[in-house]
């Protein structure tokens, strides 16, 4: 061996030893980012519960305004968690591109679609809520009874928001399912798991819209079907990552099938 | 270093999942239930006055620009709404503040909020309906738009109050000023020019409240604070655990701060001044607190009375509310209801949609071991309805439909005189 071909040699090893470190970064970024949004999303849900009377538009006008900074906390929340989704997108792009580049490609669109219905549609609406409840000089044209029914009607249509952000949220954990399941350096449990979450979804913003009798029954569905895949793959690549070398292979794999 | 450093990542990943379950577990517990299905209408033959009156119904809320303080209102209006369902109740409670209401449930309505107003065959009598501590004025639309379907205006104050037994001293005194100022505004609102002209005749008056609203109904009646009876009452409450307890503690150490409200100076050994509505021409309460009035100050309540509670009531125990009110007011015609082994809350708010976590832990809001909710309002509905009907419009088949001698009802306790 010369003395070229050592120094070839550390620089690759070098290389290997960056990319697994990046991995590791990544995968554990990742886990990091789907906690984050398990936890901040139902606290800003919870706080819509507590001040949204469903039907009840004084009441929901009057708590909003008297809780606002409360109702603003749980704004930001949502805020957070479309910023989330965008970064977290691109981080599992980059994850899961060696299974299938334009599946994952297609997982993370999905992804950042439903982060910018959230935004355009949850958060806008929450503004709007605001602004109807905020007493401006202007609104003396609606009487006092249209200004609440204002302020529910946007609350209203923002649980119609959530279901359509869910078609893309469902279309995004099928994705994601797949590849996991297909990756070999990720276990195959989380992949169904997220390919059920996926499901569960699904079912909720389909059938909702078409059979709104059932909401009840499917929120549930969508609860036991859909935390235990994110979480578990959440914990997974927060606590044990990827298997580096099987996934150096698959991302080598996938440079030799492109070329 | 290396361990503390791997049981540190431990500790702070298991501690956000805990959060993030329970925050899951929050968020879906505390969100609403689909409405259930229509309850089947009971059976009304016993108690015909459970049935919707003629007259379709309109709802307005009035603020403080408005009224001097916060005002739902439910009168006959010309038109019968546009749909069946034309409004939501919230069955609330002021937990987080006196502003501030938390829907434990929700219920269907059918009045329209804003419709005209009933000109044509106004004026009609008043209704001023006094909600439970803390519990909101639309947990009671249930009752509120039945009155009005039966041609009476129902005016529901909004009493500041937040469900913290430490300020009940306060309503005690506030809650009868608020009916008093209810009447002024209603007054001046009734007289010409005014935005109630022709809706409401301010000369036929009734009273009706539930809980601590059924104290304030007394009390504007012409029931009076005693203070022996009261600490007699209590000291006999805490000889034997009696749930009298509660009001005793909320009220007993601040005598003195309500002498200091009402102006009244030093706290009187026995009667209170009288805080009464001399328009007052009946009065119902529902489960209403009466202990602190006893035998003497319940002795200057004159107008019909109607009483009901539930026997198996542990907030305002029926032998010191119900029962006590009926033994010893001075009315000519008065009426006792006890509804057998019914506790305290179910006059509160209709229950069609209600929180998750209510379906899964009975506190006692919606659920009533004995009775269906629906059951008992349709009682309630008819009891309240034919007293006033009777009382404010002089009905004479809703007073013989009132009269002791008829069948009894199921699980229904019943006295009455002059009826």
């Amino acid at each position: 061996m010369t003395s070229t071909d050592t120094e070839t040699g550390g620089a690759e090893r070098q290389s290997g030893d960056k990319k697994t470190s990046r991995l590791k970064r990544l995968a554990r970024a990742a886990g990091i980012l789907y906690l984050t949004i398990l936890v901040i999303y139902p606290l800003s849900t919870m706080v819509r519960s507590m001040l949204v009377v469903p039907g009840d538009a004084a009441a929901t006008a009057q708590n909003i305004a008297e809780s606002e900074t409360l109702f603003r906390w749980g704004m930001a929340g949502e805020v957070t968690i479309f910023l989330i989704e965008i970064v977290l997108a691109a981080v599992l792009y980059a994850l899961l591109r060696p299974v299938s580049r334009a599946i994952s490609l297609g997982a993370s669109l999905a992804r950042v679609a439903e982060g910018v219905v959230m935004a355009a549609g949850n958060v806008f609406t929450s503004i709007l809520t605001l602004v109807a409840v905020g007493g401006a000089g202007y609104l003396a044209v609606f009487s006092a009874e249209q200004q609440d029914a204002l302020a529910l009607f946007f609350q209203e249509a923002n649980d119609y928001v959530v279901l359509t952000w869910g078609f893309f949220f469902a279309l995004s954990l099928l994705l994601t399912g797949w590849l996991v399941y297909r990756s070999g350096f990720i276990p195959k449990i989380p992949g169904v798991l997220l390919m059920l979450a996926g499901i569960g979804y699904f079912a909720q913003s389909y059938g909702t819209f078409v059979a709104p009798g059932l909401a009840d029954v499917l929120e549930t569905v969508v609860l036991v079907l859909a935390i235990p895949g994110e979480l578990v793959f959440a914990l997974w690549l927060l606590i044990k990552g990827v298997d580096e070398e099987k996934w150096q292979a698959s991302a080598l794999a996938a440079d030799q099938a492109r070329l | 270093m290396r361990v503390f450093r791997n049981i540190a990542f431990g500790v702070i990943i298991v501690s956000v999942l805990i959060v993030g379950l329970v925050a899951q577990a929050g968020s879906y517990l505390l969100a609403f239930t689909s409405p259930a299905a229509e309850p089947q209408p009971s059976d009304t033959e016993m108690t015909p006055y459970a049935v919707a009156g003629e007259h379709p119904v309109g709802v307005r809320c009035l603020g403080t620009d408005v009224a001097a303080i916060p005002l739902t209102v439910w009168y006959p209006s010309l038109e019968p709404p546009i749909r069946d369902s034309s409004l939501t109740y919230a069955y609330a409670i002021n937990m987080l503040g006196a502003d501030s209401a938390t829907a434990i449930a929700t219920s269907e309505g059918n009045a329209e909020p804003g419709a005209a107003y009933d000109l044509v065959d106004g004026p009609f009598p008043l209704v001023v309906l006094s909600h439970g501590f803390a519990i909101t004025a639309s947990s009671y639309g249930w009752l509120a738009e039945h009155l009005a379907s039966h041609g009476m205006v129902v005016v529901a104050p909004h009493h500041h109050e937040s469900l913290d037994p430490g300020v009940l001293w306060q309503s005690t005194y506030d809650r009868p000023n608020d009916v008093q100022t209810v009447l002024s505004f209603v007054d001046a609102a009734a007289s010409p020019g005014g935005d109630f002209e022709g809706l409401i005749d301010t000369e036929t008056v009734a009273v009706v409240g539930h809980s601590y609203g059924g104290y304030t109904a007394l009390a504007a009646a012409g029931a009076r604070l005693d203070t022996g009876a009261f600490n007699t009452a209590c000291d006999s409450a805490y000889a034997t655990d009696d749930p009298l307890v509660f009001l005793c503690d909320a009220l007993s150490p601040r005598l003195g701060d309500i002498a200091d409200a009402a102006g009244v100076g030093s706290v009187p050994a026995g009667l209170w001044p009288a805080w009464s509505a001399p328009q007052v021409d009946a009065v119902v309460s529902m489960a209403g607190d009466a202990a602190m009035f006893g035998e003497p100050g319940l002795g200057a309540i004159t107008v019909p009375v109607l009483t009901i509670g539930g026997t198996a009531d542990t907030d305002s125990p029926f032998q010191w509310g119900t029962q006590l009110t009926y033994d010893h007011v001075s009315s000519d015609r008065k009426i006792e209801v006890a509804l057998e082994d019914a506790a305290h809350l179910i006059f509160a708010g209709d229950c069609t949609s209600v929180r998750r976590i209510l379906s899964l832990v009975s506190l006692g809001f919606c659920s009533d071991s004995s009775w269906d909710r629906t059951e008992a309002h349709d009682l309630v509905k008819h009891y309240v309805s034919a007293f006033l009907l009777s009382e404010l419009k002089d009905d004479q088949a809703a007073g013989a439909a009132l009269a002791p001698t008829l069948p009894e009802v199921a699980d229904v306790g019943y006295r009455a005189e002059g009826y």
